[in-house]
């Protein structure tokens, strides 16, 4: 089963075609990349056949919380902003906005002339409904939280919208991402259970034209798209549960589009015959985190000690094959927030050891550390279904028994591990990952106020200096200034060790080489897919066009 | 026997209340619910947001208060609406039934079809060539587990030899095409799920059969009919194996609520739509409605299928008799 939080926010959907909308630096080499193409050399017509492990569930961007439904709205919705392919903000249903009142004030100046699928004009409206759907009690949307420090949203005319902060709050530009709904679509109707949730309308680069439940999902281009029509004629998304039958169905070339496993990245060049492999770091990461409360893991010599017994780089060979990094701190490895001045800690068992007895932990006769007659022993949990974690935890418990620590390794059921041990802080130390939203804003995470049972600083980090970095990083909007808070807070998270950051694993995908386009930037491969075109020889699926 | 058909149906209703209790509150025990799908170690989603979608839901309320509610609802055959994509459970059933009943009819027609003459061969023929040949062919096919076998057929016939589409129940279809292109289509799809499933589980029924041809071929009214000097086919093909044929309708009872069950592993494998996927995958969701609709069907089947293959022994049996 997928992760559970792998849950990109709305503005990061904005582009998501398979790739499940990632997007990511050109840090890795990659395999020959095609040649360049100019915008407008195109052709027009074929099909992308794109293959998902899991079905969509709601094609309603305030309502789904799933990768599957957010691949498919991003084709079909847009948001006030974008990321561009560098992670900056961009216009998208807006075309420019001002920020004023010291911050709190955001205007934002609508595009004229853009119309829904089925022909109504886009116009403030839309943006009002949208608004007023994510702050009703009765809504079922994950993204409330995002607006809650908006005081008012107003629509001076039909294109301007004049939101109203309570306090500065610079993650919110990006959370106008969120895919905009039509009003006249959904109006009075109950907003959870429309219809319109099955078959959406948007005014994105393709239009919904079929769901078959868990077959597959089919899109077409929209030929009024504000920027201009999408080259490729259709897009199709087939389930397809079981990843070594999408290998199957990719070798057989039936799907356009994968994502790979590591060691299906690392098959043979003849398997990828038809195909092209693509690799990018991706907006995850894998930690060693602890309770901080825990007395064995209070004082950071001990974890700083723990840091240098690891061998990361081993364990992004082991593990993922290389396809992967290890990393310092909390911010994703493209990210403008991470910070690359920080020094990763060397591999270095012996400077663990003198770390350790200098904490008065000695190893005896047989080798095991000992303090005041009891030996260095902790369970170490992660939870069930996740290999890649399973895996890291017996890394850590191997490299850990050489210096003389006893690591037990428990795995748990996803559940039972989240809501009696996690949310309870009920556990020594654990393998988990994030998934990391485009804005690195991680104020949730690190913040001392965040404690509370079900909040997500779980491990107990409290530095009243990152505290006020990261408060002061949600208020400011200047990207250089809020760049230098967030290297701090990433620098002082490094030293402080709360979790020892493991590694970012890359993300692994294969396209049909007949597609010219496909370009690995920050944000990651699809950003560009309204681009991608197949000349007509190669061309796979005859379409008639539709007037 | 109007009587007794009375009865029995009268039973069917603790039978069913008792199902639906212990199946709903083993439900509430499994950890987690259905928010959490949405929730867990997302950060946007702050407890408050979490508590307020579960009041919606009615997912704080005692689990009693839950089920008499979820009763009152199902007397009315309304089994509520789906947590994971808000649409009415029963219309998510009714998408995947066809699918499902067309794959495990093929299917268990396919066992059956086979399985009877290989256990009735084997068995009159013991320790022959055929015996020992189909013995071991069965045993390999209920050894080797079903994911591999898909898996070699997928590359043999999709990949290397390119005779059948790999997974999926139909190819896409770009043009409107006539009913018989597109039932070659679906039948083509079908083609390797259906063997696949139908022989994974000839072993089981083939070796049924065997044994019980083998019992009832070494009773004494076997030995009488041969004493009377009937003919080979008639004693066997006739005498014997409608006897024999007695405790596979029992078998064949059990089986009918595998007709809509639907495995969760072939249905993952070729990417077919059934329920076994969706009963998989509202358990994994904690989809508490879907998921008692499911079980609610599937053990109204069975007990539909006890009772069934109850009526269908007096047809077989005439030594049955029921008041």
């Amino acid at each position: 089963m997928k992760d559970k939080h792998d849950i990109p926010s709305p503005a990061e959907r904005g582009r998501g075609c398979r790739v499940r909308a990632r997007w990511f630096i050109v840090v890795c080499a990659l395999i020959p990349t095609f040649s360049r193409f100019t915008a407008g050399e195109g052709e027009y017509g074929d099909a992308y056949v794109d293959a998902s492990i899991g079905d969509a569930s709601l094609l309603n961007p305030v309502l789904l919380s799933d990768s599957a439904s957010g691949d498919i709205a991003g084709l079909v919705f847009n948001g006030l902003v974008k990321y561009d392919k560098n992670i900056q903000l961009v216009g998208d249903l807006a075309e420019s906005w001002e920020i004023s009142k010291g911050g709190l004030v955001i205007t934002f100046h609508l595009r004229k002339g853009i119309r829904w699928h089925d022909g109504q004009s886009f116009t403030a409206d839309d943006v009002l409904f949208t608004y007023e759907k994510l702050r009703d009690p009765k809504v079922h949307t994950p993204y409330s939280s995002d607006f809650e420090d908006v005081a008012s949203v107003t629509a001076p005319d039909a294109y301007t919208v004049r939101v109203t902060y309570r306090k500065r709050f610079a993650p919110g530009l990006a959370s106008w991402g969120m895919g905009i709904v039509p009003k006249h679509i959904y109006g009075n109707g109950d907003f959870n259970t429309h219809p319109a949730n099955r078959a959406p309308i948007g005014t994105g680069p393709y239009r919904f034209k079929e769901w078959k439940t868990d077959q597959y999902i089919l899109l077409e281009a929209n030929p009024d798209y504000f920027e201009g029509k999408p080259y490729i004629q259709r897009y199709v998304y087939r389930i397809i549960p079981d990843s070594s039958v999408q290998f199957l169905e990719m070798r057989n070339q039936s799907i356009d589009s994968i994502t790979l496993t590591p060691d299906q990245y690392k098959a043979y060049d003849a398997i990828f015959e038809h195909h092209q492999r693509f690799r990018y770091p991706s907006f995850k990461y894998v930690y060693f985190g602890f309770n901080l409360k825990n007395d064995l893991f209070k004082d950071s010599r001990i974890r700083r000690a723990l840091a240098y017994a690891i061998d990361r780089q081993s364990m992004v060979n082991g593990i993922v094959l290389g396809l992967g990094q290890s990393i310092t701190g909390p911010f994703p490895v493209t990210s403008w927030a991470y910070n690359t001045a920080v020094e990763p800690l060397p591999y270095d068992p012996v400077k663990a050891k003198a770390l350790l007895a200098e904490c008065g932990w000695k190893p005896d006769s047989n080798g095991h550390l000992m303090k005041g007659g009891k030996p260095f022993s902790f369970t170490l949990m992660t939870n069930q279904g996740n290999k890649v974690r399973q895996l890291c935890s017996e890394v850590i418990q191997q490299q850990l028994k050489k210096i003389g620590i006893d690591v037990t390794v428990r795995i748990i059921e996803w559940s039972t591990f989240i809501h009696q041990y996690i949310d309870k802080k009920n556990f020594e130390a654990i393998v988990m990952g994030w998934q990391l939203g485009r804005d690195p804003d991680n104020y949730m995470m690190w913040h001392s106020s965040q404690q509370k049972e079900g909040q997500y600083n779980f491990c107990g980090y409290e530095n009243p200096q990152v505290d006020r970095w990261l408060v002061e990083a949600r208020e400011t909007f200047e990207l250089k200034e809020r760049q230098a808070l967030y290297h701090k807070v990433h620098a002082q998270i490094a030293g402080d060790l709360p979790y020892i950051f493991l590694y970012c694993p890359d993300e692994l995908v294969a396209i049909h080489k007949r597609f010219r386009g496909p370009e690995v930037a920050p944000l990651g491969l699809a950003w560009n897919f309204r681009e991608w075109w197949a000349p007509k020889g190669e061309q796979r699926y005859r379409i008639e066009m539709q007037p | 026997m109007g009587n007794y058909l009375l009865k029995r149906t009268l039973h069917l209703v603790p039978t069913l209340l008792g199902i639906s209790l212990i199946s709903f509150f083993l439900m509430q025990l499994a950890p987690g619910g259905p928010i959490d799908q949405m929730a867990d170690l997302n950060p946007r989603v702050t407890p408050e947001v979490k508590a307020r979608i579960q009041k919606d839901l009615g997912l704080d309320q005692p689990i009693l208060v839950q089920y008499g509610r979820w009763l009152k609802r199902i007397v009315l055959f309304d089994f509520g609406i789906s947590l994971k994509d808000n649409r009415p459970v029963i219309r998510k059933i009714g998408e995947r039934l066809p699918a499902t009943l067309l794959l495990n009819i093929l299917s268990i027609g396919l066992a059956l079809l086979l399985a009877i003459p290989i256990g009735f061969f084997a068995a009159i023929k013991p320790r022959s060539l055929f015996d020992r040949l189909t013995t071991v062919f069965v045993f390999v096919g209920f050894s080797v587990p079903t994911y591999a076998v898909a898996l070699l057929a997928m590359i043999m016939f999709g990949l290397k030899l390119g005779w059948l589409p790999i997974s999926g129940l139909s190819s896409m279809s770009w043009q409107p095409l006539p009913w018989w292109t597109k039932g070659w289509d679906i039948a083509k799809h079908l083609l390797l799920p259906t063997l696949v499933l139908g022989l994974t589980s000839l072993a089981g029924l083939s070796r049924y059969m065997r044994s019980s041809m083998l019992e009832v071929i070494h009773q004494d009214f076997i030995r009488a009919a041969e004493a009377e000097g009937l003919g080979y086919w008639r004693i066997y093909g006739v005498h014997a194996l409608r006897n024999a044929l007695i405790p596979m309708v029992t078998l064949f009872g059990l089986m009918l609520p595998d007709l809509i069950g639907g495995g969760v592993i072939i249905e993952t494998i070729f990417a077919y739509p059934g329920m076994g996927r969706l009963g998989y995958e509202a358990i994994m969701t904690r989809d508490y409605n879907l998921i008692m609709a499911v079980t609610v069907i599937s053990g109204g089947l069975t007990v539909m299928g006890n009772f069934l293959a109850d009526l269908l022994y007096a047809y077989v049996d005439p030594r049955i008799r029921y008041r």
